[in-house]
């Protein structure tokens, strides 16, 4: 396979593309460092010292005290409390922010999470009840209703301790722009390396030697996939050093639900399980989109129509579940209407969903297969793997077959 | 060794490219002639595999090629009329590659060897954009050597080569042209007296003549007529044999006339060349009569 990454790596463009790459890399750094989180030191400081000295239920009295007694001392201050030595940050008006900040955390982690989970639960028992008393109960919505009560009725094993801030983690390195990005990167990529053989003319030698096509395809594939697998790798690492150098992600182990956009979040996961699952639903999608190109560039063989085509294919539906993403988020939306219902099913379904996997993760979304309960996320998967492997095959054979005409 | 076609058969849409071909071929070299669109590398790439024939089947020593797969491809070179290769590459690095891919094994010594042998050893580290039209030929040569192949295919190998990289190849051929079978399909006659043993003469999808090139030229012996006339006579034989050579000499004309019947004048039988077969089989006007003889010499 050596060859074949010499062959990926024969062109300007190739280099081009990965500078291209790797400056957008560079970008998000930069801004990261930029919107970095310069309490975050402090402010574990603090947590920590208020979880080895109080216990979970004087935690938030404490807290909310020590902030009212802050907010009057910095009030009394007037415009010295912004240059006045605090005890954890630089100022007494800082040392009031860390204590807002820890009691809003304290709050929502021994408050706020436990009982908005126990509400879900509350209401589902209470439907189930409803609809059981009906002359006709209708069996699907008891079924759907004990589903939400065994998926939240559970405990999550949270402590006072911070997830960082994961949504600034993500703002850049999750952009949709990077996405654009990586699906120009991959088709150009696959593209170019499936059509050079014809292209330059090179191919009847090849075919016609002793490891033949099979072979060449295989190890062409996999010189591809590679890269760009490589390239997901290194932003992913980047993102993760980001996190842990700007934005207090460090401890991977704590359940997702800590971070307050997944407080409803139905599954029993840590942060870093999340983040693999982010990666890995991203790898899916990038294989995809090489196994697509890749058939294109085997049916077409001609680089530019290819490149055009397997482009219409990677951002086409990625713009449409954009729209669809603004409106079905917006707060006047019809969850019965034909557009929410739309995005919905093209969520089971569509690959360029597994790009932005955060909402499969924020809310109850399962769906009833054969009157089983599966994550929506599932579904898509399994459609990309589907595609991924028909496209794979029908290359694959095209590509090994002498032509007819 | 013996490569044997069986009634191949090859036709795109309602093009006949190739019919009913039937031959057998043993260690050596056969030229294959014949204008373009012959069908010529039609027949190459059916060998290399890089076609299916609607008909017909081609067998090594009775095996049939296709079921040999991998086996017939290992003893396999072709050299493509239009090789290419990536343009970003260096000689050496496209050696290299497609030493892999031909999966020979301690390459490097042979490499060496075969950059040696094309001329091409001092221009290994250069890119394959930067070769001339030459260089990328003998390139090729030696890319389709690397396997050591027992059956080699050459689709106009001397196409677009200037006369002395054309003597070049043609030493690297006959060099070569032992033990194997070669298959060189050219339209260039003045090669093949020079290289091959034998010739195989391809005319609208068919053989219309197939024998050793002593034989080939006897088939013309005896139609080839050289006589010397002035500007206003050598028009007027134009007219009647269009296939006609003309050389002036000073102020008279040299004619050079393949025809069955002898040419009215001064007319001088001549010995026949490779150029009065092609002359003789291929051009239009001279085909009448000969489009369904096939000889075998």
């Amino acid at each position: 396979m050596r060859m074949e990454m010499k062959k990926v790596f024969s062109s300007w463009l190739t280099f081009l593309c990965l500078g291209v790459t790797l400056a957008c890399i560079g970008v998000f750094f930069a801004a990261s460092a930029q919107n970095r989180d310069v309490l975050s030191g402090a402010y574990e400081e603090l947590l920590a010292e208020y979880r080895a000295e109080y216990s979970e239920e004087e935690i938030c009295g404490r807290l909310s005290g020590e902030k009212d007694r802050l907010w009057e001392e910095t009030d009394a201050a007037g415009e010295s409390a912004y240059t006045q030595k605090g005890k954890y940050a630089d100022s007494l008006y800082g040392d009031f922010l860390l204590f807002n900040r820890a009691y809003e955390t304290a709050d929502y982690i021994y408050r706020r999470l436990p009982e908005g989970r126990r509400n879900l639960v509350k209401d589902s028992l209470s439907h189930i009840t409803e609809e059981s008393q009906k002359k006709h109960p209708d069996e699907s919505v008891i079924r759907e209703n004990e589903t939400i009560i065994a998926k939240y009725n559970r405990v999550i094993p949270c402590e006072l301790k911070s997830t960082g801030d994961l949504e600034s983690m993500s703002a850049g390195f999750d952009h949709t722009y990077w996405d654009f990005l990586m699906i120009a990167f991959t088709a150009m990529l696959a593209v170019r390396m499936f059509t050079m053989d014809a292209s330059s003319g090179a191919y009847r030698m090849l075919y016609s030697s002793v490891k033949g096509r099979k072979s060449l395809f295989l190890r062409q594939f996999a010189a591809v996939s590679a890269v760009v697998c490589a390239v997901a790798a290194v932003q992913s690492f980047c993102q993760m050093v980001c996190g842990a150098l700007f934005f207090s992600v460090r401890d991977y182990s704590l359940p997702i639900q800590m971070a307050e956009e997944f407080e409803y979040c139905p599954y029993l996961l840590n942060v870093g399980e999340y983040f693999l699952i982010k990666f890995l639903m991203k790898l899916l999608f990038y294989l995809l989109m090489v196994s697509v190109s890749v058939l294109i560039a085997v049916l077409c063989r001609k680089p530019l129509p290819s490149l055009l085509w397997a482009l219409v294919f990677g951002i086409g539906p990625l713009i449409l579940m954009f729209g669809l993403y603004d409106y079905s988020a917006s707060e006047n939306v019809d969850p019965f209407g034909s557009t929410y219902r739309l995005f919905q099913l093209l969520r089971c379904v569509l690959p360029q969903s597994l790009l932005n996997i955060r909402t499969y993760f924020q809310n109850y979304d399962m769906i009833y297969f054969g009157g089983l309960p599966v994550g929506r996320l599932i579904p898509a998967c399994l459609t990309t793997a589907a595609a991924s492997a028909a496209c794979f095959i029908v290359s694959l054979l095209r590509f090994g077959q002498p032509q007819k005409r | 060794m013996e490569l044997q076609f069986e009634n191949i058969g090859k036709t795109y849409r309602s093009r006949t490219a190739l019919s009913d071909i039937s031959v057998t071929l043993r260690e050596g070299v056969y030229a294959l002639l014949g204008p373009n669109g012959a069908g010529k590398s039609t027949w190459m790439n059916i060998l290399a595999g890089l076609l299916k024939p609607d008909s017909g089947k081609i067998t090594l020593d009775g095996k049939e090629i296709s079921a040999m797969g991998k086996e017939f491809r290992r003893i396999l070179g072709y050299l493509p009329q239009e090789p290419g290769f990536y343009p970003d590459f260096t000689g050496y690095a496209l050696m290299k590659y497609f030493a892999e891919i031909k999966d020979v094994k301690a390459a490097e010594p042979k490499i060496g060897e075969l950059l040696e042998f094309v001329n091409l050893s001092g221009d290994a580290d250069r890119r394959y954009r930067e070769y001339s039209g030459g260089m990328k030929r003998r390139l090729g040569i030696a890319v389709t050597l690397l396997n050591d192949p027992k059956i080699l295919i050459l689709d106009e190998p001397t196409a677009g080569l200037d006369p002395k990289e054309r003597i070049r190849f043609r030493n690297i051929i006959s060099s070569i042209g032992r033990n194997r079978i070669i298959i060189f399909a050219t339209h260039i006659v003045s090669d093949i007296e020079t290289i091959a043993d034998q010739a195989i003469l391809l005319k609208s999808g068919k053989i219309v003549l197939f024998g050793p090139i002593r034989s080939v030229l006897d088939s013309v012996r005896g139609r080839v007529w050289t006589l010397e006339a002035d500007a206003r006579e050598a028009e007027k034989y134009v007219m009647q044999h269009p296939n006609a050579t003309i050389v002036k000499s000073g102020e008279h004309w040299n004619l050079r006339i393949v025809s069955g019947a002898r040419p009215q004048g001064p007319a001088v039988e001549a010995k026949p060349c490779l150029e009065d077969v092609y002359m003789y089989w291929f051009e239009e006007h001279s085909l009448e009569g000969k489009e369904n003889e096939t000889v075998s010499l």
